[in-house]
């Protein structure tokens, strides 16, 4: 069951990008710091459920909330924190990419094993 | 149970990675824009471009203003050169006009001169009546045809009056621009020229006040072989 | 679950107070700051390109002149060559040559109570006579007591002055010629009236004529009235 499932992410992957290039929405240039921050968050979580896929610990219900509130609080951290005149786009930056390399490490010890 | 499950875990999983995708997607994008936005660019980025632009048109607006000056200064140069090339043009045509470069007409008087002896007017009388229509400020003559010139003298041919070398023979038809009262009154004057002449046997002398005549351009233009200009 | 509330109060008035100094600063906040900032960048952009613009449409229209300076330097440098070869033609310049010099003087001492006193004295008729023969001898140019002769000049006389180009000259007059010396001294024997004069007259009235070759003769400018009047170009 769990092998068959490797695939779908691919699968979905390859869509989201085909609707990306055909879909010709330009982001207005000022938000585009929140939505580099939230791309960081939303990778950060992708890699987690591919990670928890390989540990057999993946709940579907954790992942997809882990998703979409990470990615709408990171662009929502770096906005508070434009509008305090403090820069935790840092915070966020620092927070999901250590995150990220853990998972990339675990990941990568999990297919090498 | 566990088939649905899993059904929702792919779907779930197919989901958030479109999602993903899409969103890479449109970072990619968007970053290759903000590249060259402004928008990107942090407060002292955006601090040196304007120091930058500053001075860059601070130095525009000092060669516009230098241009804008030279041009004033070139356009009351061509001003005053256009009318010095005018001024010169009109010079030239008036001498060329004066000294028989070119042909000319205006008022004036026709003198005819019947000579049926043929030889009782002669190279001395052409002389004469030259001289008497330049007292009378005559412009420009000519006779039988041919213009007068400075250095046009009368002698005496084989048969007839030979005038610069060429020959003419009578009638004379002497055609003076000028004044054409002057000219007439010097001509007719009470024992002139044409008293005299008419009193000779066989010659009649008729003279014309025209309102347009005219003169023909010089048969050759004057050569200087001996005569240099020396320079003030 | 106090202490927590309590806590929370203060979070939330902290937030708010920040926000609100936040809006108020607006203005020097980054985002602010930047916008402001962007605004002049893409004013100076703007100005830029349009000065740029007057430079490139300034430079066309110097080059352009410069174009036309040299045009009209070339009108006018043809136009002077022109003029200067009319000028000469005219007689309005000063010419240098050898020649012949003709000098005609009334009898010193003319006879008293003589038939025709007139015939003592050198008349304008004599002038012109003397003159058109140098013409035809070939002269290029002919001046009389420092009188240039051009195609405006008459010889006449006025009582006992001869007028030319409306001067009054008086005896001795000084005929000078530039031109072939041999041409003109035949010329002055060839022609009937000048021979009758040279020889015949002087002789008789004791008229003193005296014609010599020169090797450098200098005749002046012709200085009198060129304008050609009511006259004008005949256009065909």
């Amino acid at each position: 069951m769990v092998k068959r499932l490797y695939y779908l992410p691919i699968l979905g992957l390859t869509l989201g990008v085909g609707i990306g290039l055909l879909i010709r929405y330009d982001v207005p240039p000022t938000y585009a710091r929140y939505l580099s921050v939230a791309v960081l968050a939303a990778l950060d979580s992708a890699l987690g459920g591919v990670r928890a896929l390989m540990e057999r610990t993946f709940n579907d219900r954790l992942f997809i909330s882990g998703f979409v509130t990470n990615t709408i609080l990171a662009a929502l951290i770096t906005f508070l924190g434009d509008r305090l005149g403090v820069n935790l786009y840092l915070a966020a930056v620092v927070a999901f990419g250590v995150r990220l390399f853990q998972n990339l490490a675990v990941i990568r010890r999990l297919i090498v094993k | 149970m566990a088939a649905l499950r899993s059904t929702r875990i792919g779907w779930g999983l197919f989901l958030t990675f479109a999602v993903l995708g899409f969103l890479l997607v449109l970072q990619f994008r968007t970053h290759q824009q903000v590249e060259a936005d402004l928008a990107s660019m942090s407060v002292d980025e955006l601090s040196v471009l304007v120091a930058t632009l500053s001075r860059e048109s601070e130095r525009l607006q000092a060669e516009v203003v230098d241009l804008r000056l030279e041009l004033i200064g070139s356009q009351y140069a061509r001003k005053t050169d256009a009318e010095m090339v005018d001024e010169r043009r009109r010079s030239r045509d008036e001498l060329e006009l004066v000294t028989g470069a070119i042909s000319a007409v205006g008022p004036g008087v026709r003198m005819v001169l019947t000579d049926t002896r043929g030889s009782l007017v002669g190279p001395y009388d052409m002389c004469e009546i030259i001289n008497e229509l330049r007292v009378a400020a005559a412009r420009a003559i000519a006779v039988n045809g041919h213009r007068v010139d400075f250095n046009t003298g009368f002698s005496e041919g084989a048969a007839g009056i030979l005038m610069s070398g060429r020959h003419i023979s009578p009638p004379y038809d002497i055609v003076a621009l000028g004044n054409p009262a002057e000219l007439h009154s010097a001509l007719l004057m009470p024992g002139g020229l044409a008293a005299r002449l008419g009193s000779l046997p066989g010659v009649h002398v008729e003279v014309h006040r025209q309102e347009q005549l005219h003169v023909p351009s010089v048969d050759r233009t004057p050569l200087f072989q001996y005569a240099t200009r020396v320079e003030d | 679950m106090v202490v927590f509330s309590a806590v929370m109060c203060v979070l939330g008035l902290l937030l708010v107070t920040a926000l609100r100094s936040g809006d108020t600063l607006l203005g020097s906040t980054m985002g602010g700051r930047q916008d402001e900032l962007i605004r002049v960048v893409e004013d100076l952009e703007r100005t830029k390109s349009e000065l740029s613009a007057d430079l490139a449409a300034l430079r066309a229209q110097v080059m352009n002149h410069e174009s036309g300076i040299a045009v009209r330097q070339g009108l006018v440098a043809s136009y002077n060559a022109q003029l200067a070869q009319l000028a000469m033609n005219a007689g309005v310049v000063r010419v240098a040559g050898k020649g012949v010099r003709i000098t005609l003087a009334d009898n010193p001492h003319p006879p008293e109570g003589s038939v025709d006193p007139a015939g003592y004295v050198i008349h304008d008729y004599d002038l012109r006579v003397v003159v058109n023969a140098l013409w035809v001898g070939g002269a290029e140019a002919v001046a009389i007591n420092g009188q240039r002769l051009t195609l405006f000049s008459a010889i006449r006389c006025v009582g006992p002055m001869v007028l030319v180009n409306s001067v009054r000259l008086s005896s001795p007059f000084v005929i000078e010629a530039i031109g072939d010396p041999g041409s003109l001294s035949r010329a002055l024997r060839e022609n009937e009236d000048a021979r009758l004069l040279v020889e015949d007259y002087a002789r008789r009235f004791g008229l003193r004529v005296r014609i010599e070759e020169r090797g450098e003769l200098l005749l002046p400018a012709y200085e009198g009235r060129l304008s050609p009047g009511e006259m004008v170009e005949r256009v065909q």
